[in-house]
């Protein structure tokens, strides 16, 4: 339920891919393929002093009043360097923007004398103090996400051995139709229903 | 505020949980994601690092950058066999990383809807309530039965105790009608076999 970029993630997994694909299969087709090798054989040279002629790029060399043919090539190196830091400065954010979106707040609301704002924590003791002596139940943990500027509620139950999904479902909707009435607003609710090695028979029981 | 008041919806929780048990039906791609951005990063600051060593004239730490490209260039005639297995298996991670972004990512999990709210429900909860379901129909021993729970099939396999036969389609029936008041999407259809070679001590 948090709020990560799946897209960016598989886009990026989905770039990675596409480049480990080219210089494999370029590293491959060197010394697999003849013809790439022969031509590889014959302009390697080329090749080589295109890649140098990159790095010593520097238009400041032929302005008039420089020490022309004296500048050392800098200039790609230091725009490298600063493009690298950019990249790796981008990626930390990317890796840091995962898994966010929990929300302290559950609902917000303006009336006549002020403001009422619940918090996260009245939903959650309410529901658990509902569903704890629950038998069916090993665990239920309820936390609040952000979504779309919205809160939704997500309650998480770990079910004991052989207990029917439907059953857990509905005590949870219950409890949540209990909630309701409480708090005189109707939060989205998820529920995520799921076994466990305390509460299974996993040699058993396989998925 | 009285007890009896009627309750304000808040809008569009429909909609709203069905994007969010979609998401919660597929898989992220965070663990390979941060994983490689984290590798990208360390690669990107040693280049930097290397450059500016190069730069200031101080011994490079593994390679200078300068001498990358030379290098490089020469392993197809120094080292073929090298390059070559080393190409197929980037080229091969290449091809299992495009697998991971493009694929459907799709986690073990069910969709339950019920009344007030929507649920995700994990396949290992079904195959334990169907396999408890089918021991106690089959009146076998509970670790005589294993489930299987796919996206749209459950193979129920009954080992029975040595000499009492179990009637398959009764625990077909009960089974078949227990998935239907799961009421799961998609749903499961299931398959019972019943071993032929009974257990002894149960």
């Amino acid at each position: 339920m948090n709020s990560t970029n799946r897209g960016l993630n598989r886009l990026l997994i989905l770039l990675i891919g596409l480049v480990f694909v080219v210089i494999g299969a370029t590293a491959l087709a060197v010394v697999t393929v003849p013809v790439v090798a022969d031509w590889w054989r014959d302009n390697r040279a080329a090749v080589l002093d295109t890649i140098d002629g990159w790095f010593a790029w520097n238009p400041f060399a032929v302005v008039p009043g420089a020490d022309a043919g004296q500048t050392a090539p800098v200039l790609v190196p230091i725009a490298g360097i600063v493009l690298l830091v950019l990249v790796a400065a981008l990626l930390i954010s990317f890796v840091l923007r995962q898994g966010r979106g929990r929300s302290g707040v559950v609902h917000r609301a303006t009336v006549e004398h002020g403001d009422i704002v619940l918090e996260t924590d009245v939903a959650a003791n309410a529901l658990g103090d509902a569903l704890d002596d629950t038998e069916a139940f090993s665990s239920v943990r309820v936390s609040a996400w952000d979504v779309n500027r919205a809160q939704a509620l997500k309650v998480a139950v770990t079910c004991r051995r052989g207990v029917s999904p439907r059953t857990a479902v509905e005590t949870v909707s219950t409890a949540v139709e209990s909630l309701d009435r409480l708090l005189g607003v109707e939060l989205p609710v998820l529920v995520e229903v799921g076994g466990g090695f305390r509460a299974a028979k996993p040699k058993r029981v396989l998925q | 505020m009285t007890a009896t008041a009627a309750t304000t919806p808040v809008a569009g929780p429909t909609r709203v949980l069905r994007r969010l048990a979609r998401r919660e039906l597929h898989s992220p791609r965070s663990t390979a994601a941060i994983l490689l951005a984290v590798l990208l990063v360390l690669v990107a600051l040693w280049i930097a690092v290397e450059t500016v060593l190069a730069l200031i004239g101080v011994r490079p730490l593994l390679v200078a950058p300068g001498e990358v490209p030379g290098a490089a260039a020469s392993l197809p005639t120094t080292q073929p066999v090298i390059l070559g297995v080393a190409g197929a298996l980037v080229l091969l991670l290449g091809v299992i990383l495009i697998g991971i972004a493009l694929g459907p990512g799709r986690r073990h999990r069910h969709l339950l809807s019920t009344g007030r709210v929507l649920a995700v429900v994990d396949d290992e909860v079904i195959a334990s309530a169907l396999a408890q379901r089918a021991s106690t129909t089959a009146a076998t021993h509970p670790d005589g039965t294993s489930v299987a729970v796919g996206r749209r099939t459950a193979a129920i396999r009954i080992t029975p105790a040595s000499g009492m036969p179990v009637d398959r389609s009764e625990v077909d029936r009960a089974v078949a009608a227990d998935l239907d008041a799961f009421g799961l999407q998609p749903s499961l259809r299931a398959t019972t076999s019943i071993s032929s070679n009974g257990k002894v001590g149960q």
